[in-house]
């Protein structure tokens, strides 16, 4: 008798076991969901906050994401390989104006007039606030933009490190920057992409401050923009440095 | 008879019993039917009428994502939430037809399908499933098949059918006014799917693809600045003017939108059935 309620005791705690541990899936349970999302600090923070407080409050979440507006590109949690294979994220350029396009290396016509267009604005700026401003291009190709292609079309065009940054990644971050960047692309099956010709400005927190679509139109608005960064950006330097 | 061990079998039978009544919340499970590869032309394309895609085989949910599944997202996901969610991920109408962030209310029925979420919720919703958004290809392809066949579109009214639906909800009604119409009240399609025209405008995963631009209907004029990619942007077929619709209103979205009549559904993918895609790709390619 007491061998039997022994082996139903050692029974009933293997099943135990192997059920919690989750060796074997519980038949009446299912895997939990993994919650995914944004997955920054500021995220967990704000999901904890989530649940103490009232619906319609917003709790300041303590961890450095929290200094980025709410519309900060820099949300995006996509990391990058820039043209020497090492990973970059975005957000790596916080504390700096940044001028952000998208384009391609096969790109015939409208990629080089881009990078063209780029170097035109740069030269508008004195030399000393120019060296405050990233220029990161993003490729929408990342099957054939391998970071060798990127080092090459960066030495064709003349793009040094580091004010000019070039970056592949994930197709799927690919398409989730275009969203937020507001640029439109399609890979045409013998054609490589129609995309649209836009740059962007971005704010040393990483907001989108002005865009300038197509080749029409002249640089000066968004340069005057650029220029209140820039200068802001060389008048601290230069409060530090007398 | 020697005492039975009672203790130790009580012990052992609750334990036993705690295993069972364990239950960790279920994984949503969205409907999903397979849709057979298959071959469908763009509605733009430089030498349209020639151009045909292969459609690989995948995963397609029979209804769009409704008000109860998304509440169930947002519970899980609290980043989600009206009231946490970035201005990056979601416009100040996000979510506005509920009542509050873990409230649906009177103005979103369980059943309906979500409405007022961005691109990038429609996504991480997609993600919280271990699924995605569907491609506009994916979808146009399933869109196109009527009743009785893969290819409705030569089934009689099957064009003036979409169109009525169209106009239909462009039509005028404030929030509060328009019939709740569950997501799996209108009839399914040869694939079995619903509701891809007779609900709500749909996200999918490349809706920033669809690039119409002024007046390109006319197509003599785009600004060839404005987009690169020659003579394709200028080449549309404009005897779908329902599939022209649609790549238009994708056009005019930023992915922060949230909108009174766009949701979404969810797809997957499905590894083909290799004959099956062989036979579409020779066909495809004569």
């Amino acid at each position: 008798m007491k061998r039997t309620a022994l082996l139903a005791a050692a029974a009933g705690l293997l099943v135990t076991i192997v059920f919690l541990t989750g060796v074997v899936p519980h038949p009446l349970a299912i895997d939990r969901t993994k919650a995914i999302g944004p997955t920054s600090e500021s995220d967990t923070q704000a999901s904890a906050a989530g649940t103490r407080g009232a619906p319609e409050e917003r709790e300041i979440s303590t961890t450095p994401d929290a200094e980025l507006p709410e519309s900060s590109i820099y949300h995006l949690q996509a990391t990058w390989v820039d043209r020497h294979s090492r990973p970059v994220t975005l957000s790596s350029f916080k504390g700096q104006p940044v001028v952000v396009a998208m384009f391609y290396t096969h790109c015939g016509f409208t990629c080089p007039r881009i990078v063209h267009d780029l170097k035109g604005i740069l030269s508008e700026l004195p030399r000393i606030e120019r060296r405050t401003v990233g220029v990161v291009l993003v490729s929408i190709d990342p099957e054939r933009d391998t970071p060798e292609a990127l080092k090459a079309f960066g030495k064709t065009h003349g793009l040094d490190v580091p004010q000019w940054t070039l970056l592949t990644g994930d197709d799927r971050d690919v398409r989730g920057l275009a969203a937020a960047l507001d640029v439109r692309y399609r890979e045409e099956p013998d054609d490589g992409f129609a995309h649209s010709n836009t740059i962007t400005l971005l704010d040393p927190l990483g907001e989108i401050i002005a865009q300038r679509d197509g080749f029409s139109t002249n640089n000066d608005a968004f340069i005057a923009e650029l220029r209140r960064f820039t200068r802001a950006s060389q008048h601290q330097s230069s409060e530090r440095n007398p | 008879m020697k005492a039975f061990n009672y203790p130790l079998l009580v012990l052992s039978a609750l334990a036993a019993l705690v295993s069972i009544s364990v239950e960790t919340p279920a994984q949503p499970a969205p409907e999903t039917v397979r849709i057979d590869a298959g071959s469908w032309q763009p509605l733009y394309g430089a030498t349209r009428g020639d151009e045909s895609m292969v459609i690989d085989a995948f995963y397609l949910s029979r209804f769009a994502v409704t008000n109860g599944e998304f509440l169930d997202f947002v519970r899980a996901n609290p980043e989600w939430r009206r009231s946490s969610v970035k201005r990056l991920f979601a416009d100040a109408h996000y979510l506005s037809h509920w009542a509050g962030d873990l409230e649906l209310g009177p103005a979103a029925s369980e059943g309906e399908p979500v409405v007022f979420v961005s691109w990038f919720a429609a996504r991480a919703y997609a993600d919280w499933l271990g699924m995605r958004l569907p491609t506009t290809a994916e979808w146009e392809y399933a869109a196109s098949a009527g009743q009785g066949r893969p290819d409705g579109r030569n089934e009689a009214g099957f064009y003036e059918s979409i169109l009525r639906q169209y106009s239909a909800r462009s039509g005028p009604s404030k929030l509060g006014e328009r019939s709740m119409v569950s997501a799996t009240g209108t009839p399914a399609n040869y694939w079995g799917v619903s509701g891809l025209h007779d609900l709500i405008w749909e996200w999918v995963d490349d809706f920033n693809s669809n690039t119409v631009t002024g007046e390109s209907r006319n197509n003599t004029d785009l600004d060839r600045g404005l987009f690169c990619g020659g003579a394709s942007l200028e080449a549309f077929d404009v005897s779908d003017y329902a599939a022209f619709i649609r790549f238009a209103f994708r056009s005019a979205l930023s992915a922060d939108f949230a909108v009174s009549n766009l949701g979404f559904r969810v797809a997957a993918d499905a590894p083909a059935r290799k004959a099956t895609a062989e036979r579409i790709q020779s066909r495809a390619s004569k």
